[in-house]
């Protein structure tokens, strides 16, 4: 009789603890979502417009995890600009592009300024070229280093003059840009001065831990890449 | 005594033509402005350049500057000598390792300043501030914005007089296929 009682005893707790490791083990693999997602599964679709460029893809050049408010306005109003009537938008649109000189250069700024270059207007390809001539990145070389293959001459010659006075120098040929360009590296000096770093505005939902506010330049060392740069210093 | 004293003028002259150089900076700028058309329509317009900053120093004087903005449009590429280029800067900080000035561009009664920075004791790369607001007679044209950066280039560079940096430059354009505005 006792055998047979703790042989039940036994089977039962087995099937509990069986029972409750299935229970958890579905919690974990399903958690439920907040209350206002679950009585409007749309709300978490992310955009309301028609431009589903994925801004918050991430890269070497990404400065951070996560995009500032003023990135994010930045990037908004140069789309809309893109997005004007031809005979319109060159004022706004240069304007925009003058805005993006406060930014880090990321993946969504980059894709914006190859997609106006690759557009082939004079005017704004120019500009773009005389933004990035005004870094100090080896991302930004590599562009305008890729900019001398344009089809249109007009924009692959001022993509050599920006190349030129990164290097300080005059190119004969682009495959001599190119040698100078793999083995270039920034100017620490000059990446203070040239090479903006985003700055923490009032309200930001999205900053990095290592900001400070004030003056401030990235790492010195030249092999490493913007976002290890930007780790936390321990100084 | 007369030796002594041409001997001496000589010795002057040699130092000084020896110490005086040229630094070409080379970068670009870019200029926003509203034009106004009484009574028509108002526009806003930017536009940039690629700019050669020319300035001929002797020690810690400068002595003369030039400007050459060059750019494009669909009726070619052209370049501008501005003759009534203006830069004067100064070197502070701890060390004197940073650089502030300003710069006047011809036919524009404004001044821009700008920031920089050093190598070797001399004036090595800058950046121009956003300033300005200008109305010239008429009141046709707002110029809002000019800013910019450039970096010292030794290629158009070295002990030689403006009038050579400059001519070298522009013959360099006219190889790419520039002339002059």
């Amino acid at each position: 009789m006792n055998k047979k009682f703790q042989l039940i005893a036994l089977a039962s707790g087995a099937i509990i603890f069986l029972t409750a490791g299935i229970y958890l083990g579905s919690r974990m693999a399903s958690p439920e979502k907040p209350q206002s997602e679950a009585n409007n599964p749309a709300s978490s679709s992310s955009g309301n417009s028609s431009d589903n460029t994925p801004d918050e893809r991430q890269g070497p050049t990404s400065a951070s995890a996560g995009k500032s408010v003023a990135h994010l306005e930045i990037m908004r109003e140069l789309r809309a600009a893109k997005s004007l009537p031809a005979t319109t938008r060159n004022g706004p649109l240069l304007k925009a592009l003058e805005a993006t000189s406060k930014l880090p250069l990321s993946n969504d700024l980059l894709d914006e300024f190859r997609a106006i270059v690759q557009e082939g207007e004079i005017e704004s390809s120019h500009y773009v070229l005389s933004l990035m001539e005004q870094r100090e990145e080896k991302e930004s070389v590599a562009f305008l280093l890729e900019t001398t293959k344009h089809s249109d001459p007009d924009i692959a010659d001022r993509a050599l003059f920006a190349l030129e006075a990164v290097a300080g120098t005059v190119f004969k040929t682009r495959e001599e840009a190119a040698t100078w360009a793999a083995n270039w590296q920034p100017d620490p000096e000059r990446a203070k001065l040239f090479t903006p770093v985003d700055e923490p505005q009032e309200g930001d939902a999205e900053v990095a831990d290592n900001r400070l506010p004030g003056p401030r330049s990235r790492a010195s060392k030249n092999s490493e890449k913007p976002d290890e740069a930007k780790k936390p210093e321990s100084e | 005594m007369k030796n002594i004293i041409t001997t001496a003028a000589i010795a002057l002259f040699t130092i000084a033509s020896a110490q005086a150089e040229v630094r070409t900076y080379q970068g670009s700028t870019r200029w926003a402005a509203t034009l106004f058309t009484p009574g028509v329509r108002t526009t806003n317009a930017s536009t940039s350049y690629t700019t050669y900053f020319v300035v001929e120093t002797s020690g810690d004087t400068i002595i003369d500057m030039v400007k050459i903005d060059a750019w494009t449009t669909r009726s070619g590429r052209f370049y501008y000598v501005d003759n009534d280029y203006f830069i004067e800067y100064g070197f502070f900080g701890l060390v004197g390792t940073d650089v502030a000035g300003a710069m006047e561009f011809g036919d524009f009664d404004l001044t821009i300043p700008f920031r920089g920075g050093l190598r070797f004791g001399k004036l090595d790369f800058f950046t121009l501030f956003p300033s300005v607001d200008y109305y010239p007679d008429g009141d046709e044209l707002d110029i809002t914005v000019i800013t910019g950066s450039a970096r010292y280039n030794p290629y158009f560079s070295g002990d030689v007089s403006l009038n050579t940096a400059g001519n070298e430059i522009l013959d360099f354009l006219e190889s790419r296929g520039f002339v002059e505005y």
